[in-house]
């Protein structure tokens, strides 16, 4: 069954073909969600509302469209969402526990000892708008007119970002120099 | 390392270039052992990073999508008058709320004191016309 004819399915009423929908497409929105947000309990409802929305909508999906890229588009906004949340609270924490939060987010990735979680710390130290360039073109392997289609943004855009998002992995990576890089 | 030089090194990565511009890359990257460097180090950070996988969700999670969507289904059906009730009047209230303060404050503004009665205009009453006439011809 092609996806195609699964949301035909599901179109007609049949909710139980969405399963494998589901089942076919969730290791490609974990990659991009736990690659948003790290690896963290909010990750898999982000995931879990980037399938429901997808689901509210069908019926304004075109059939000639990738679901991938509009899945993925959902993925990322909720995930941007969830970035924008995320600083709300810290700030009210900051209020109420001085600057200690502040340190979690500058932590030193030589405290780690798996390779993941260094680059996934690096990654997370980006800003939310060059870790989505590198969570889609660099983790996912989208070209970068995929990637410019799925952020809407230029492609000339995804590219200075990929370049600034680079220099600044870079940078972050410096103490792995020669060991990881 | 100037911009232009690692501009079309990082281009290089994500796009197809041109016969020239590939040309002047190999040409530039022969000539800089500085930016034939920095070529190895995104090669190894981009493979790096292609690399890392950095998640998979929990098991059955298709099956708790599928689930959640049938338990948000069954609660729009369940309440369906109450939803359209609230959708029908929603506007209506707070057009409503809205037109109830611009008046309120209209009224404010021309009555110049700060009281109940100036706040829903009701006509200033004076001690005589407040008291019963004939409890004050009793009283005479």
């Amino acid at each position: 069954m092609t996806d195609q004819e699964i949301i035909r399915e599901v179109k007609g009423g049949n909710i139980d073909a969405y399963t494998e929908f589901v089942k076919r497409h969730e290791s490609r929105v974990a990659a991009t969600v736990y690659g948003m947000l790290g690896n963290c309990a909010e990750a898999e409802d982000v995931g879990q509302e980037t399938f429901i929305r997808f689901y509210k909508n069908i019926g304004n999906f075109r059939g000639d469209a990738d679901p991938l890229t509009y899945l993925t588009r959902i993925a990322i906004n909720l995930s941007l969402n969830e970035i924008k949340r995320r600083k709300r609270s810290r700030l009210t924490s900051i209020h109420k526990a001085g600057d200690e939060v502040l340190q979690i987010e500058d932590t030193d990735v030589r405290q780690f000892d798996d390779t993941g979680e260094v680059v996934q710390n690096a990654i997370n130290r980006l800003n939310a708008k060059y870790r989505s360039v590198v969570v889609l073109r660099m983790i996912e392997g989208h070209t970068t007119v995929q990637t410019a289609e799925i952020l809407q943004i230029p492609v000339g855009t995804v590219l200075s970002r990929l370049a600034r998002a680079q220099d600044k992995l870079k940078k972050i990576l410096q103490p792995y120099q020669g060991e990881l890089i | 390392m100037k911009g232009k030089k690692k501009k079309l090194l990082y281009r290089s990565f994500d796009e197809a270039l041109t016969p020239k511009e590939k040309k002047q890359l190999d040409e530039l990257l022969s000539a800089s052992a500085e930016l034939r460097e920095e070529h190895e180090n995104t090669l190894r950070l981009r493979q790096r990073v292609s690399e890392h996988a950095p998640g998979h969700f929990k098991p059955f999670f298709a099956e708790r999508v599928t689930n959640e969507i049938k338990i948000r289904q069954r609660k729009a059906l369940q309440d369906p008058f109450y939803e359209s009730l609230v959708r029908a009047f929603k506007p209506a209230i707070v057009a409503a709320t809205i037109l109830f303060f611009a008046l309120v404050s209209y009224n404010l503004i021309k009555s110049e004191r700060i009281s109940v009665g100036s706040a829903l205009a009701e006509p200033e009453v004076s001690l005589d016309q407040a008291l019963d006439p004939t409890i004050i011809l009793t009283m005479e």
